[in-house]
């Protein structure tokens, strides 16, 4: 049981995630863009406990997002999630910041299990 | 005499591409004066008597007489020359404009590439998004239906399930195939062959369970290392045995790991062959060479799943390690495929 932070610029992506996350129990945040993610981090006391992060996003995109949410000084978990992608762009997201790259679709399974596995070994818990 | 003379002008017209104009001339000059005085010494010793005039002018005249003709020869030769050259420089000219024409016909070949590996790459993002909703609200979807005990629409939904995650595959593979994902080499100097043949085997062991395969490994205590690279050597290696099981039902699979000694003393130009043989359906020969295009499928495949891009992207992968897949078949008794990949990378 965590509170996650979901950003995915497709409404549905959004949805559909959420949805099957709240059944597992996690709260969800959502954002629609790399901006509002990172306003997200920084303008509250309880940051989230995970953060699950596209790459393309508008305005900011994912990797800049992950970039500034640790420049900002959060250690929480952050899970790249991105479809297309080159192998080059996943070394950058985890260049950023990020602490895993999974490809999208991923089964609900193995998206639930690396959530916990992520909460539970992250570092100060 | 005339024999003489066109063989000399056969040997001018030989060095003519290689011989400057004054040179030439000068050369001709001094030939036909020192030909044609020797003709009139002799001219004038046996025709001549001492009373018809001074030698000088018979001698003049003579060769006046004799070295008309030699120089009407080196002129022609000269226009000839010339002539030649004026060829040449059309021929240059042409080839040269071809030449431009080939290099603006090749820089658009590789905008068209690029425009291509641009528009497969939109394309299969485009196709992706809206099959990420379809594969994840499926699987709500189905969770649902299950708490809900509707174990009949559960069933249908794990077939939607399926078939939108076999579709993701295709689209992934096409993007693969399309160079976008190109994997830079990343070769390793001492990479231990038994190793990654123990790697390819446990990664290999679910899927011989899951086809009712028995699986056998050859590798020799000696084989030693490779400077390869080891993830797309695994790649290509597991690729070519899931390959064996998929078209293998309770059949055997083997993998022979084999050191072939290269003609040049040492071991530098030495090749490590992986032979993945297995007792599955096999292939007509008239199919043999199909089977590595892009979605090819044999009619013996129809319905064993697949997008016929495996073997393609294998080939790809073992090319740009120096290496080739060959292939050994008998319809009905099976098939190996063989893996040669260089010890060391060829110098490009």
């Amino acid at each position: 049981m965590a509170s996650l932070l979901l950003v995915d610029d497709d409404e549905d992506i959004l949805d559909v995630l959420r949805r099957l996350l709240e059944r597992r129990g996690h709260t969800l945040a959502c954002a629609t863009d790399g901006a509002a993610a990172v306003d997200c981090v920084r303008a509250t006391d309880t940051p989230p406990d995970l953060i699950l992060m596209d790459l393309r996003l508008p305005r900011m995109n994912g990797w800049d997002a992950i970039k500034a949410i640790r420049a900002g000084g959060a250690t929480m978990p952050i899970i790249a999630l991105s479809g297309d992608t080159s192998d080059e762009d996943r070394a950058r997201a985890m260049i950023a910041g990020a602490d895993l790259f999974m490809n999208k679709p991923t089964p609900i399974k193995e998206l639930s299990t690396a959530i916990d596995h992520l909460i539970e070994t992250r570092p100060g818990s | 005499m005339p024999g003489g003379f066109s063989a000399y002008a056969l040997a001018v017209n030989r060095r003519l591409s290689r011989q400057p104009y004054w040179s030439l001339v000068a050369e001709l000059t001094l030939f036909a004066l020192l030909l044609a005085i020797g003709i009139a010494v002799l001219t004038n010793s046996l025709f001549f008597d001492e009373a018809s005039g001074p030698v000088i002018i018979k001698a003049a005249v003579a060769t006046l007489v004799v070295s008309t003709p030699l120089i009407a020869l080196s002129v022609s030769a000269l226009r000839r020359q010339i002539l030649g050259r004026r060829d040449l420089r059309r021929t240059l000219d042409l080839a040269n404009d071809r030449l431009i024409e080939a290099n603006e016909a090749r820089a658009a070949a590789e905008t068209a590439t690029r425009d291509k590996s641009r528009l497969i790459s939109n394309v299969s993002h485009e196709l992706r998004t809206p099959l990420n909703a379809v594969v994840s609200y499926t699987e709500l979807l189905t969770e649902i239906a299950q708490d809900r005990g509707l174990d009949d629409m559960v069933v249908d939904l794990q077939r939607v399930g399926r078939a939108s995650t076999h579709l993701t595959d295709l689209v992934d593979r096409v993007f693969d195939l399309s160079g976008n994902r190109t994997q830079p080499i990343n070769i390793r100097n001492d990479v231990q062959v038994s190793e990654l043949v123990r790697e390819i085997e446990a990664l290999c062991l679910p899927l011989m369970a899951r086809t009712a395969n028995t699986f056998e490994i050859e590798v020799p205590a000696d084989i030693g290392t490779i400077a390869s690279d080891p993830l797309k050597l695994r790649q290509i290696v597991v690729n070519l045995v899931s390959n064996a099981a998929k078209f293998t039902n309770a059949g055997r699979i083997g993998l022979d790991v084999a050191r072939q000694k290269g003609r040049r003393a040492g071991e530098t130009d030495d090749v490590i062959l992986f032979s993945v043989r297995d007792t599955g359906i096999g292939i007509a020969p008239k199919d043999i060479e199909m089977i590595f295009d892009p979605f090819a499928r044999t009619e013996e495949a129809f319905g064993i799943p697949g997008a016929g891009l495996g073997l393609a992207i294998s080939r790809g992968h073992a090319r740009d390690l120096g290496g080739e897949i060959s292939v050994q078949s008998t319809k009905g008794v099976g098939s190996t495929f063989t893996l040669a990949v260089p010890v060391t990378l060829p110098k490009r």
